[in-house]
């Protein structure tokens, strides 16, 4: 396991760790013990009917279990005709390979609580994914700008993440492989100094060497924030504002912050005012 | 404490009083959904109120629960969309994080605070992730749902709780490169 990989692994470790206030549980609990509002709703969180998520646990299962069947049978096939086969030849093979199933992930509990069934736990069987990774890459929508070259790429094995590994080689481009990483990060620390000493124009032929480099590498988005400043500084506020939101419509509004304190800071987010006494 | 899996004999029995059932849920999972509801994106200073909202659902829907799903997964499902509206509420009101920073191994033994560091920053790199991605992530490695479980949470075909699990981890793994990469120095 490489570092990254057990980086992020320390990382979810300690989430499932994370231990709730206890003073705060009791509260909510003496919260609770008051009666609670009256309302039809849910408080607007169009929270699942009970019945219809049991009826979707359900089918799921029924769903597995027909897969499951079908494989079995597959697999009844296909030692069948390898038996069969070995017998013609009258050389059997050292191994069966295709009696082998493939082994579905197992639910870490059962899906369903209700009395013990002995077929529960193959009855929420899945079918791991088989998907090809060109399907995979063509069914991403609106490619993010955090991570727009990534997903393009081939797609790693899904029982591990990526790791720094795939996503450096994904991210960066073949002829910028021999530099590393390093090397984006230095063109974009040149492109930031350039704009701190007022040099927006030498920041600008930075952010473009990045941009021919390193189309989709690691610190992509960084460097469009960098463009939005920089445009800014050029005194280009309209071109800055379509950089600006091509940044937004690519991902979940991580730049907004940033972005906010720019000169189309106000054209990207409607003034917050406060709200009103009637409301 | 390690408070990551329920106590397991908690699930109330048909017919039970609600209001011994919402105890007995309350015991065995409000610790899990609290933190559920953390990962999920629901702001520190909003989990109680979070929490509350939901055991506020469950003692309003819990009479028609009957036990043919699962009561655990159900309870998700609920944390799930209050999370969403929790995530809602905050980017409509603006609410800006704190930018979070590299968890430092230079400052001292404190392994509190070390640890919440790190879990600052797992909530910001979860903050890079599109919002079902960050759930089926959240779900499966956090609090270790199977995705048959997860598909019913979140109403959606187990095959596509296996492509966004895909495409959740390899989007987590370039964030952690990518803020690894970054530093604090870029801004």
């Amino acid at each position: 396991m490489s570092q990254e990989q057990e980086d992020i692994q320390r990382l979810i470790r300690q989430a499932r760790r994370v231990a709730p206030d206890e003073q705060a549980l009791a509260r909510v609990w003496q919260r609770l013990q008051a009666p609670p509002p009256a309302g039809p709703d849910d408080g607007g969180a169009e929270v699942p009917d009970p019945e219809a998520l049991a009826n979707a646990t359900q089918a799921l299962a029924g769903k597995a279990a027909t897969a499951a069947s079908v494989k079995a049978l597959a697999a009844v096939v296909v030692v069948g005709a390898a038996l069969v086969g070995g017998r013609w030849l009258t050389r059997p093979e050292p191994s069966a390979p295709a009696a082998v199933v493939a082994r579905p992930e197992a639910p870490r509990e059962p899906a369903v609580i209700e009395a013990p069934r002995p077929e529960t736990p193959p009855a929420v069987e899945v079918t791991p994914p088989s998907e090809p990774p060109s399907k995979q890459a063509e069914r991403r929508s609106g490619a993010s700008g955090s991570s727009g070259g990534t997903e393009r790429r081939g797609v790693p094995e899904s029982g591990g993440f990526a790791g720094s590994s795939g996503v450096a080689e994904s991210g960066a481009d073949p002829a910028s492989a021999e530099e590393g990483p390093g090397a984006e990060r230095r063109l974009l620390e040149a492109a930031q100094a350039a704009l701190q000493r007022g040099a927006p124009a030498a920041a600008l032929a930075s952010l473009d060497e990045h941009a021919r480099r390193f189309a989709h590498g690691l610190l992509a988005d960084e460097r469009e924030v960098l463009r939005v400043l920089v445009l800014c500084a050029e005194q280009r506020p309209d071109e800055a504002e379509a950089v600006a939101q091509a940044l937004l419509r690519g991902g979940p509004g991580l730049f907004l912050p940033r972005l906010r304190g720019s000169c189309v800071g106000e054209r990207l987010v409607p003034v917050q005012r406060p709200k009103g006494k009637g409301e | 404490m390690p408070a990551a899996r329920p106590q397991p004999a908690a699930p109330p029995a048909p017919g039970a009083p609600t209001r011994e059932a919402v105890a007995a849920l309350y015991r065995a999972h409000a610790r899990e959904l609290w933190r559920a509801l953390g990962r999920l994106g629901v702001q520190p200073a909003a989990v109680e109120d979070a929490l509350h909202e939901l055991f506020i659902v469950v003692q309003r829907r819990l009479p028609e629960f009957e036990h043919r799903a699962a009561i655990r997964t159900w309870l998700y499902a609920i944390a799930v969309r209050i999370a969403r509206k929790s995530r809602d509420r905050t980017r409509r009101d603006s609410f800006e994080p704190e930018p979070a920073e590299w968890p430092s191994h230079e400052r001292g033994p404190d392994q509190a605070l070390l640890d919440a560091e790190a879990l600052r920053m797992l909530d910001s790199l979860l903050a890079e992730l599109d919002e079902d991605k960050r759930e089926v992530f959240v779900l499966h490695e956090v609090e270790e749902l199977s995705a048959p479980q997860i598909a019913a949470i979140l109403e959606v075909n187990v095959n596509t709780v296996y492509s966004r699990l895909r495409e959740a981890k390899r989007a987590f793994a370039r964030a952690h490169a990518r803020r690894r990469l970054l530093g604090r120095d870029v801004r």
